[in-house]
């Protein structure tokens, strides 16, 4: 019923919408007749357009080209005034570049540059960012953002991975191994999981640990279970959550995953073989094959059983 | 009275028709001429076709929606209109329509004062196995498992799917406050690989499915306040897991599993699923900025994470007994509370111009507040319910539930300075310590902390404004707190081969393993570690049209010896990666790009293979190493022939290998009898060609062409000639080749 009244509301709106559009496109005319995008541009846009090296005015496709908000800077307010560059000084054989220019040159001066995006952007998601580990690697803001277009890579999951590979060298072999999540695919990117404008957790997470992230999707694993398996504090002590060769993201096959942590106390140091058995026993394939170790042990997060027989501390149910 | 109801599929089909249909109707507004104005006016389209799949791809297919041979429907668009007397925005897009992935986006917005949205999204993820079971109600939560080897079996793959629906708000309130409100409900369905297994009567290891029935809702309210030096952020983020299937019932199976009423046996046909659960949080971020160099950030929360829900009902077999429940604890729920304190602060200054410095403090307290009852007793006699008391001293419990707490120390401080001649060298210390609650019984190893020093060094240069280059080096060692000792519920070393009373750390008499009396081994994520790596990078741009880029990386973690003789445990990995990219524009029509990579990892461990007696003799300690390649390369390009017409093409190549290497390690008196033998490699090679050309009919009109060609070729034994005890089998293509076609048409408007 929610749902339904949300999109009750949402055509609604639409609606009125579709009637005021007709009205509004006059008045779009005027508005953008008083400059290209915003009042003040013409004596950017009397060189710069849409045909040329540098192509400028798709920016008025975004909200960075939205005219009626007021916060926005117009072009000097992101690349400065840029008196030389507008003006070239007698006897210079080159024309200046702006105070600001981005792309190539952002990285002789990428602290100025990122401080101009930061002038604006400073809430909100972007608190932590000076304490990012991109801020402090120097990443710039337009390294990943492209803002003189209608379509940001980076804020697209279908186009967003490949920019993060872009410096993710590793992760991008990973999201193309037999068991991943569907980075590629464009239904769990990397923003998912990471903020890559700062966080208080590790690694950039989302949530402030990498298990409450990882919770986001997977809150069965959560609990607190009557048993618990210790390493659950971490998902990434038994999972690469970028992409493994090994079925669930593990990091190594069991039982070799299983014995970096437990005492050959009993059946736990077997070695696995391809003898035939479906039993503990070292060399054959009940601690080889299928899910080998996990064959028994199934509930290996965790477990709310509170029966006492069957060893469900070991998470066998 | 009539209810009215609304299903997933049938709202789904809704927002869909509603979409689509006032994505059209602004088709016909479609008609500036104004060159500038269509330069400066959002975009709108909508793209129809259908696209056919060859056969069905188990690696292909597992999350992209194509997982049926066939034909399927295309169709993706994406409305967005601007008010720019407003700045209010109304977009709309939908996307693989046609699929089990689609995606659709209703959003409206009055740029700097309102935003709200609805999202629906599905996630369809295949298992990559056929099945062939005899196991009769896969999918429900009532399984029944043959006693031996059907021969009425049926094929299934298993799969889940997620829908998700989300609902956002953002609205600027008074100066410099803004509301952000976020809801989402996802429900999950399906069913994935289980199984249970043991060794009591005749043993043995059969399949299950588990019925995936989850429903998660995560509520995210925060107000934010943005001032020119300081911004806040606080809210409130609650998250709800609910299971539809607590309790898995299964019946039949092989003696050992079921053991009738009557007998004392082992009780499986009650697998308990994930019990609900919930978790508040309460947090406020910040940050200050002192002067334009020196900015403070932090962020405070408190948690509690919830689960309460009612233990599933248990029986226990046991002659004159029957139907007792063997929770013995007393409680009908686990009364599960975990809180969790997070503190964190950052401070980063540019005291000089050359000089960057940042500095991070962390605190991070997960205290496990569950009750303690006593969940594991023995039978107190015949007839007579189980009883605590009659835990034997060899006994590796004490019978109560364990909980775990956690206190996270962590801290960095780092500084970067840049020299002449274009170099910067970055320093920084990184301090961690985790500390446990650690139960007095125990049968792995454990220390209550670990701590652990990182240091890195890069020197970074701009060599000229086309070459860059950076060399960093990273070192940390983590080292703790001396390993409990593994003890039985009597307090003796759980060792059973010396019972001696020397304490941990002591030798044991040469007839004996030199098992110090914490136990072995060292487990992965708390043992001595030394750790380093190396990266390089290089960029270089050696003339406009071309870029390059290698990055190497090297990393070792070296553990070191175990705690005892033999050596066993994880004692070294390794990591290498070389990649090259580059990038071409051969002309202001033609780009190419292209990337190779070679990553290596390996691990060598070892432990001993004894099931009986720990005593020299019978001791088989072996080790291995598994190594992990990978070899890939992508090679794409875009270009635009005559009459505009684009076309693409991606190729990508992976072949992946993970050897296997297992050898037996001959320490003086330990047994060489048995030998681990060696272990086939496992494979996996991809190769997958995607092409596109897009032929523009008009300005607006656009015919697009696509064709996927992806073949997979895997070798692993993980599945093969395995059988479970009741007959299941789990089938592998290892030859998979699929082809995709879609034909489809775009209109754009504005």
């Amino acid at each position: 019923m929610p749902k339904v009244i949300i999109l009750s509301i949402y055509i609604t709106c639409m609606a009125l919408a579709g009637l005021s559009g007709s009205a509004q496109a006059n008045e779009n005319k005027a508005q953008v007749n008083k400059g290209l995008i915003f009042d003040g541009d013409a004596k950017c846009t009397k060189c710069h357009d849409e045909n040329e090296s540098n192509p400028v005015l798709s920016i008025g496709k975004t909200r960075h080209g939205t005219s009626a908000d007021g916060r926005l800077p117009s072009c000097a307010g992101c690349h400065g005034e840029s008196e030389t560059h507008v003006n070239k000084p007698e006897g210079r054989k080159d024309r200046p570049k702006p105070t600001f220019p981005f792309g190539k040159q952002t990285q002789n001066d990428i602290n100025g540059h990122n401080e101009v995006c930061e002038s604006c952007h400073k809430g909100g998601k972007m608190i932590h960012w000076t304490s990012s580990i991109h801020a402090a690697r120097d990443v710039a803001c337009t390294s990943c953002h492209q803002l003189h277009t209608a379509h940001d890579k980076v804020r697209d999951k279908r186009t967003q991975p490949a920019v993060c590979f872009t410096c993710h060298k590793e992760q991008r072999v990973q999201a193309n191994k037999p068991s991943h999540h569907p980075i590629l695919e464009g239904k769990v990117v990397c923003s998912d999981c990471h903020a890559s404008h700062g966080s208080a957790g590790p690694k950039l997470m989302q949530r402030d640990s990498i298990a409450d992230t990882c919770f986001t999707c997977h809150m069965e694993k959560r609990g607190p279970f009557v048993r618990k398996h210790e390493p659950a504090e971490d998902c990434t002590i038994c999972h690469n959550p970028h992409g493994s060769a090994i079925d669930n993201l593990l990091k190594t096959r069991p039982p070799f995953l299983c014995q970096q942590c437990h005492e050959p106390a009993s059946h736990q140091g077997g070695f696995p073989g391809m003898a035939a058995g479906k039993s503990t026993t070292a060399g054959q394939q009940g601690i080889t094959n299928a899910r080998a170790c996990l064959n028994c042990h199934t509930n290996i997060h965790g477990t709310n059983n509170p029966a006492n027989q069957g060893n469900e501390r070991t998470f066998r149910r | 009275m009539n209810k009215l109801s609304i299903t997933p599929a049938r709202f789904q089909r809704t927002v869909l028709a509603v979409a689509v249909g006032l994505a059209m109707t602004q088709v016909a507004r479609a008609d500036t001429d104004d060159e500038v104005e269509q330069l400066i006016r959002p975009d709108s389209s909508v793209s129809v076709g259908i696209g056919n799949v060859s056969t069905t791809g188990q690696r292909f297919s597992m999350y992209n929606g194509l997982q049926d041979q066939g034909i399927v429907g295309l169709l993706d668009f994406s409305y967005i209109r601007r008010n720019d007397a407003t700045g209010t925005w109304y977009r709309a897009s939908g996307r693989n329509l046609g699929l089990n992935t689609r995606e659709l986006s209703l959003e409206h917005e009055r740029q700097g004062s309102w935003r709200y949205f609805l999202d629906y999204s599905e996630i369809s993820r295949v298992t990559p196995y056929s099945v062939i079971t005899g196991v009769q109600g896969i999918g429900s939560a009532q399984l029944t498992v043959p006693s031996s080897p059907s021969t009425n079996n049926s094929q299934f793959t298993l799969q889940t799917e997620r829908q998700r629906t989300a609902f956002g708000l953002s609205a600027a309130l008074i100066d410099k406050l803004q509301l952000r409100l976020n809801l989402q409900n996802e429900d999950k369905s399906g069913e994935r690989m289980f199984g249970r297994g043991t060794t009591g009567g005749t043993g043995g290891m059969e399949f299950l499915a588990e019925p995936i029935q989850h429903n998660t809702k995560q509520i995210d309210l925060v107000l934010d306040y943005t001032g020119e030096k300081l911004q806040l952020s606080g809210g409130y983020y609650g998250s709800f897991f609910k299971n539809e299937n607590p309790v898995l019932r299964v019946q039949g199976g092989v003696t050992g599993f079921n053991s009738g009423v009557g007998t004392v046996g082992v009780p499986f046909d009650n697998i308990a699923l994930p019990p609900d659960n919930q978790a508040h949080q309460l947090h406020l971020s910040g940050g200050y900025q002192f002067s334009r160099t020196t900015r403070l950030n932090f962020k405070v929360a408190q948690s509690i994470a919830l689960q309460n829900d009612d233990f599933i009902g248990v029986r226990f077999y046991n002659t004159g007994n029957n139907g007792v429940s063997a929770n013995t604890s007393g409680r009908t729920d686990l009364g599960g509370r975990v809180d969790t304190t997070l503190a964190n602060v950052s401070l980063t200054s540019r005291p000089i111009t050359n000089l960057s410095l940042l500095g991070n403090l962390r605190y991070e307290e997960r205290h496990d507040k569950t009750k303690v009852a006593p969940y594991i007793t023995t039978l107190g006699g015949t007839g007579a319910a189980p009883v605590l008391s009659n835990l034997t001293g060899t006994s590796t419990t004490d019978g109560f539930n364990e909980p775990r707490s956690l206190t996270n120390w962590s801290g960095k401080v780092e500084a970067s300075y840049a020299l002449p001649q274009g170099y910067r060298v970055t320093g920084g210390v990184e301090y961690d310590s985790k500390e446990r609650s650690v139960s007095g019984v125990r049968v792995v190893g454990y220390r209550e902390k670990v701590e652990e020093n990182t240091y890195r060094l890069e020197l970074k240069r701009a060599m000229a404004e086309t070459l860059t280059g950076s060399l960093a080096y990273l070192y940390s060692d983590r080292t703790g707190s001396d390993y409990r000792n593994l003890v039985t519920l009597n307090g003796v070393n759980s060792y059973p081969t010396y019972s001696g009373t020397l304490s941990c750390g002591q030798a044991i008499p040469a007839a004996q393993l030199q098992v110090s009396r914490c136990g072995l081994l060292q487990p992965i994520y708390m043992a001595d570690r030394e750790r380093q790596k190396i990266r390089f990078i290089s960029d270089w741009t050696p003339f406009d049209q071309l870029s390059l880029q290698l990055m190497i990386e090297g990393a070792s973690d070296n553990y070191g010896n175990g705690r005892g003789t033999p050596d066993i445990g994880v004692r070294r990995g390794d990591a290498k990666l070389v990649s090259l990219d580059a990038s071409y524009q051969a002309t202001e029509r033609w780009k190419f790009n292209t990337w190779l990579s070679r990553t290596e990892s390996s691990i060598d461990q070892a432990t001993i293979a004894s099931v009986t007696a720990m005593s020299n003799a019978g001791a088989i300690v072996w080790s291995s190493r598994q190594k992990n390649t990978v070899d890939s390369l992508g090679i794409g390009t875009r270009g635009t022939l005559p009459k505009g017409i684009e076309i693409g093409a991606d190729l990508i190549y992976a072949y992946d290998k993970t050897s296997y290497r297992m050898s037996n390690e001959r320490y003086a008196a330990f047994s060489t009898a048995t030998s681990p033998g060696a272990m086939p490699d496992i494979s996996y090679r991809q190769q997958t060609l995607q092409l596109f050309g897009i032929y523009p009919v008009d300005k607006r009109l656009s015919v697009r062409l696509d064709y996927i060609l992806d073949h997979r070729n895997i070798d692993d034994w993980t599945w093969s000639n395995w059988v479970y005890t009741d007959g299941t089998r789990v089938v592998v293509n290892p030859d998979n080749t699929v082809h995709f076609v879609g034909l489809s048409m775009r209109y754009t408007f504005q």
